[in-house]
């Protein structure tokens, strides 16, 4: 399907996908597969549209439903090419010979990003890390801490195991879970605030296994900085790992379903959609990341994320759906506050950001509207639905 | 904590460059704070982003630096032994 990607905020090399590394504070369109003249050089489907977004510390990979992958930024660890000559992917480009297997069979389902590397899952249930890892995210033994080639951390060869992967700063997991066997998660790399076990150590280098738990089903592992929540299929907190922000009360949520947690680097956030919209946030709040409830009144909210200190929402704005930001927007990425949009270099006008509206899509056609935070970056896409 | 800064970091976290003699840490811009060695020895505390204006204290003891000196191949000031 015809899409639309726009991106704004941090970009000190090039995870923006353009061609210089300015930081922005409006959105700029830097993918397409229906604008002529942009991108028709990385041959997108025009039936293709975008699976995820995972950004790492400078780089960024994107995932299409059809399984092509696009990468931009820092390589200077090998986290996207292996290319060792590569300190950057300056456009958008495509994966080399380092991102096939041997099994031509084998193929990417699933990536996501830390700080310096790139995790991916295929299709025959293995796990590979890439880039950097001086804590051990390359789960594979103290020996290796950085390589420009994927390294096999892991193969679940159970065939009933459903597999999901996630990753934050310096910390991988892989949730595996089986409807005989019920939840395991594997985690690897920095243990020095307790979040993958007890008692601190400063690398874990190796896949351990950190929860296991039979008539357990995690859904997905939300992962600060330092810290990590395991939230179950029926939108509960199911377990914590790590230095949790200093005011989150656990068992203030014992029992509660239904809820969607998001993590920024020091903070949580957890969503509430009944009675009414809420959102409930814990720690760092030097640049209002704490999201302010005054907000929500007269908004419709359809979804929101967060990266490592700003927010991102999309609001149902009458004739238009909004993408709106707060929390930390020194490089930009909580958007403009001017009137006059034709300023795009970030100025840092707007370092402390209240709720701003960054963008409209007009409800004329029918659209999906997504989003994604990054180090310091915003990412909006634009997906025609027909 | 300082309440201009943005963490609290401990030395062990930071990565060590003997080449450049400078402490970085990850900072939530894409860049990385940084301190030298030479300031902490001077009692300089706070790590600073190049690209932004977010800074973090550094937590270590005098006598941590030792060991980062002789990575680096360098005699370790005379202070630093003294007070260890």
């Amino acid at each position: 399907m015809p899409f639309k990607v726009y991106s704004f905020g941090s970009n000190g090399n090039f995870q923006l996908g353009f061609p210089h590394c300015e930081d922005l504070m409006v959105p700029q369109l830097t993918l397409s597969n229906d604008t002529p003249g942009v991108n028709s050089e990385l041959n997108i489907a025009c039936n293709d549209h975008i699976k995820k977004v995972v950004l790492g510390g400078n780089h960024t990979v994107i995932l299409l439903t059809s399984g092509k992958i696009l990468l931009a930024g820092s390589n200077e660890m090998g986290q996207l090419s292996g290319d060792v000559n590569c300190k950057a992917i300056e456009k958008w480009g495509v994966p080399d010979e380092t991102w096939l297997f041997d099994d031509p069979d084998e193929k990417i389902v699933d990536v996501t990003c830390g700080w310096e590397y790139t995790m991916v899952l295929t299709s025959t249930n293995k796990v590979y890390v890439r880039g950097n890892g001086p804590k051990g995210e390359l789960g594979i033994g103290p020996q290796i801490l950085q390589s420009h080639r994927f390294l096999e951390v892991l193969h679940l060869e159970d065939p009933r195991d459903n597999i999901k992967i996630f990753s934050s700063f310096q910390n991988c997991t892989v949730l595996v879970t089986n409807p005989d066997k019920g939840t395991k998660v594997y985690g690897w790399g920095s243990n020095t605030k307790c979040q993958l076990r007890i008692p601190k150590c400063k690398i874990v280098s190796i896949p351990s296994i950190i929860f296991e738990k039979g008539g357990v089903f995690i859904d997905y592992i939300s992962m600060g900085k330092d810290f990590m929540i395991f939230v179950d299929m029926e939108g509960s907190i199911a377990n914590i790992l790590g230095n949790i922000p200093k005011t989150f009360k656990w068992e203030d949520w014992l029992g509660k379903s239904n809820l969607k947690v998001l993590t920024m680097w020091s903070s949580m956030h957890i969503i509430e959609r009944l009675p009414k919209f809420h959102i409930s946030s814990y720690g760092f709040n030097m640049h209002k990341q704490i999201f302010s409830n005054e907000n929500i009144e007269g908004l419709d909210v359809k979804n929101v994320t967060v990266g490592s200190e700003h927010g991102i929402l999309t609001n149902n704005d009458g004739d238009h759906i909004s993408i709106q930001c707060w929390g930390w927007g020194e490089h930009g990425n909580c958007g403009s506050l001017y009137d006059d949009k034709s300023k795009i270099i970030n100025d840092r006008s707007n370092e402390i950001s209240a709720l701003n509206k960054v963008f409209e899509v007009s409800k004329d056609s029918k659209v999906n509207v997504d989003i994604y935070g990054g180090c310091a970056n915003t990412w909006i896409i634009i997906d025609q639905i027909d | 904590m300082s309440t201009a800064t943005y963490d609290q970091i401990e030395i062990d976290d930071m990565t060590f460059h003997p080449d450049s003699q400078l402490f970085t840490y990850p900072c939530p811009c894409g860049d990385r704070f940084e301190i030298l060695i030479d300031d902490m020895v001077d009692g300089e505390d706070i790590a600073v982003c190049p690209s932004c204006s977010l800074m973090i204290d550094v937590i270590f003891e005098p006598e941590d630096l030792i060991e980062y000196f002789e990575q680096a191949g360098m005699k370790p000031p005379a202070e630093l032994s003294i007070t260890a």
